[in-house]
């Protein structure tokens, strides 16, 4: 009995032990919200639960395996940048190195970025979507027009001379092309060409040289103007173009084209401001915007730099949170019905032995909901369909262990004897059994891809679980309840009635 | 126990209604072949909400194909309705797979257009997935490696703990279940998503819990009865032994997966399908065939060591 009472101390101590990191509030619940909502804030939810948005990038680069992961350490940086100022401190940016590769074509490593709880994906997208280039550029000339507008008239010397300087313009969309603002809708394209020209000579300025962009109030805005602004930075070597480009574009009158000087980000300009002075210092500001929101979104294009290389969508799931609460309840009543339907089949099955399996089952549900909150686990969709089949084999072992407690008994020992006897045989099998399941978790985990890692990580803990209830609680509750269990029956009925007894 | 099922004389009627079995699996997954989802093929899934719960498939098709001529091949199922929150209204859910070059902002534009008259508006739109060809690449390779990976650390584990013979018989059973399981996805037409590969590996792992139940007996007996009885009467008596311990097993996991089956979304009922086909087949291999393959194995050492 000894053994038991440690049995029974290292049952106790786990089931605390679970119960702490279910129970003691440590997730996002906002302030204020209910007890139950505390704990549930406790285990943290996928995307695919949740809702939310998850964008993975490859980069378009032919760079060696170990360069890529040096380039997409840069993106990811780049990307937080974008997703901090931008307001979205829960996403989360990560790299993917794949471990196996499965065709030359596809990229080895590459960029994940999860969003959760948004639904404003358009808006996600145009920050981390944005995916390409920043430069400067010329503005040659500026149209309003729903289709691409035509090569503008007694241009083409021009056209040539920048053709022939590797800076040949093209039509470009304004950022927010096709957006209506106040009932307008906005149809800008601008003329660009990516060289700049400096007297008769021609300079290129990309974005990486802006170290910091800061969206300002503007306390003194011209007439006429909007109240806000954005600060640039450049670093020496940007300085010192941005003094050349500046120097020229100053001097032209505000009507003039070529007194623009455009940031482009990919296919589109974000904004075309006039050069109003030369800047020597690389203190730059762009004044004369209408929102503060504007003035963000132009310092956070701007202000967290080119992106190291062109990115492209590998896959992207969007999910409503409208879906993922319908399908949390699904899963929950498939939990629930599964697990009384397993009690009531234990109990009829096995009887007394059946309420030793039923706490069990019930024990290891606690025990795995309290690993996954401890270790932090993500519980994914395809993880709780793992929690519904851990029901299932919890009982497992417990049928073992009864199956062959009947099967001492038949041979005359005692109860506790035959408790006794029956672990001692049981337990490799019970182990043997279940580590092949953890095998193939192990596996599935290594090469799952996104959600159905959280499959197997609550396999994994399920299945351990499972081995520690059925070897260590079912054990020290039946030796509990020993006296209840009555060896005459099993005896008399292999005796009296013999063919009844298989089920 | 009181079973006395003749498992080992019969062997040959098991084994040849297995190979049975798995030649119609293997004509189904190589004529008709799989019918797989967008994991796996690449492509732009939008799970949609129209508050007309009773619209049919061909309503839903006919309306995309009215706004793009292109979108009338595209795939769509009807879904299990959504309960609208708050409200006791079903509205009914569909689930339309495109495979376009177009990206999905046009595609979603398009279907709000088209389905716009049905009252779908943005909030209608309740999920969009777009897995390009190098993804859907990928996770087929994965796939495949997954199932043989696991399958070799199986019969490494079963090796080391039981004999390799036993391994052999083990394994056999399990590509058994595996490709069987396959066949029933290929005959129902079940969509093969990613968590269905998380089925046929959870599967083998499983599946090999009854096995593992009979060989343990096996060899138990096996030192109990030395000498006394041939090695059919002691494969047979372990397998009657266990036979209620192993359907009970089984019985209690397929309950689990069948109210799966029966509450989860289409996200999981693909994988709840193999758990339950291969609950049943597993258990049946585990009793009929991983037993007798081991009998050949095991007369046929200890004849050469007579010899």
């Amino acid at each position: 009995m000894r053994a038991n009472q440690k049995r029974l101390i290292v049952t106790v101590v786990v089931l605390v032990g679970a119960l702490l990191p279910l129970l003691i509030p440590h997730g996002n619940a906002p302030s204020g919200s209910s007890f139950l909502d505390k704990i549930a804030a406790n285990i943290k939810l996928g995307l695919d639960i949740k809702g939310g948005a998850l964008l993975e990038y490859q980069m378009v680069t032919d760079v060696s395996k170990e360069e890529m992961s040096a380039l997409a350490d840069r993106v990811i940086e780049v990307l937080r940048t974008r997703l901090d100022a931008a307001g979205f401190t829960e996403a989360t940016v990560e790299k993917i190195t794949t471990a196996i590769s499965f065709g030359e074509d596809i990229p080895p490593v590459r960029v994940r970025v999860q969003i959760p709880g948004i639904t404003d994906v358009l808006r996600a997208e145009s920050l981390v979507g944005k995916t390409g280039k920043l430069y400067f550029a010329d503005v040659l000339a500026i149209e309003t027009s729903s289709s691409t507008p035509s090569i503008p008239a007694g241009m083409s010397l021009e056209i040539s001379k920048r053709k022939l300087q590797g800076g040949e313009p093209f039509w470009i969309k304004e950022l927010h092309f096709g957006e209506y603002v106040n009932g307008v809708q906005n149809n800008n394209w601008y003329f660009i060409s990516p060289r700049i020209a400096v007297g008769s000579s021609y300079v290129e300025l990309d974005g990486s040289v802006v170290t910091e962009a800061k969206s300002l109030v503007n306390n003194q805005p011209r007439p006429g103007q909007g109240r806000f602004m954005v600060s640039l930075k450049f670093n020496s070597e940007g300085s010192r173009t941005f003094r050349e480009i500046t120097s020229v574009k100053s001097t032209y009158t505000d009507t003039d084209i070529r007194k623009r000087l455009a940031i482009v980000l990919d296919e589109n300009v974000i904004i075309a401001p006039l050069v109003q002075t030369q800047i020597s210092d690389g203190n730059a500001v762009i004044e004369g915007l209408n929102s503060l929101d504007e003035a963000k979104e132009v310092s956070i294009l701007v202000g967290s730099g080119n992106l190291p290389v062109e990115l492209s969508a590998f896959n992207k799931r969007v999910l409503s949170p409208t879906l993922g609460r319908d399908i949390i309840n699904a899963s929950l009543w498939a939990g629930i019905g599964g697990l009384i339907l397993i009690m009531i089949y234990m109990l009829v099955i096995y009887g007394k032995m059946g309420i030793v399996a039923d706490i069990a089952l019930l024990y290891n549900g606690v025990l795995l909901m309290g690993m996954v909150s401890l270790t932090g686990s993500i519980l994914t969709l395809p993880g709780i369909a793992g929690i519904v089949l851990t029901i299932g084999m919890t009982v497992d072992g417990n049928v073992l262990i009864f199956e062959r407690i009947k099967e001492e008994l038949r041979l005359g020992k005692t109860t506790e004897n035959a408790i006794d006897s029956a672990f001692s045989k049981v337990v490799w099998t019970i182990f043997d059994a279940n580590i092949t399941t953890i095998l193939a978790g192990i596996v599935l985990f290594y090469f799952g891809t996104g959600t159905v890692k959280g499959f197997a990580i609550t396999l994994i803990i399920g299945v351990i679980g499972a081995m520690f209830t059925n070897i260590v609680v079912s054990r020290t509750v039946l030796t509990a309840m020993a006296g209840g269990i009555k060896p005459e029956r099993y005896l008399k009925t292999k005796k009296v009635n013999e063919g009844r007894e298989a089920r | 126990m009181t079973f006395n099922i003749d498992f080992i004389g019969k062997r040959k009627y098991y084994v040849t209604l297995s190979l049975l079995l798995i030649a119609v699996s293997l004509v189904f997954v190589f004529t008709k072949g799989f019918n797989f989802g967008v994991d796996f093929t690449g492509g732009i899934e939008v799970s949609v909400s129209v508050p007309d719960e009773n619209m049919t498939v061909a309503e839903v098709r006919g309306l995309l194909s009215a706004e793009d001529a292109n979108l009338a091949s595209a795939r769509i199922i009807k879904q299990r309705p959504l309960l609208e929150e708050g409200t006791e209204e079903e509205s009914g859910r569909f689930s339309i797979i495109i495979n376009s070059s177009e990206n999905e902002e046009i595609i979603r534009g398009k279907m709000l257009r088209a389905l716009g008259s049905e009252g779908v508006t943005d909030k209608n739109i309740l999920s969009i997935s777009t897995i390009s060809g190098y993804a859907a690449q990928e996770i087929r390779g994965y796939a495949w490696i997954a199932v043989v990976v696991s399958m070799a650390l199986l019969l490494l584990y079963i090796t080391i703990r039981f004999k390799f013979s036993f391994a052999v018989g083990a394994i056999l059973a399990l590509v058994h279940d595996v490709v069987i399981v396959l066949g029933f996805y290929s005959i129902f037409g079940i969509e093969i998503n990613a968590p269905v590969i998380a089925s046929l590996l959870t599967l083998v792992g499983y599946s090999l819990n009854d096995t593992i139940v009979v060989y343990d007996r096996i060899r138990e007996n096996r030192k109990k009865m030395r000498g006394a009885d041939g090695i059919e009467t002691i494969v047979n008596r372990s397998i009657n032994e266990v036979i209620v311990r192993c359907l009970n097993t089984s019985l209690t996991t397929f309950i689990a997966v069948l109210t799966l089956y029966i509450f989860s979304g289409e996200v999981l009922q693909p994988f709840a399908f193999g758990m339950l086909v291969g609950v049943i087949v597993g258990t049946y291999s585990s009793l009929y065939i991983a037993s007798p393959i081991v009998i050949t194995w095991l007369k046929s050492s200890e004849n050469r060591k007579h010899a």
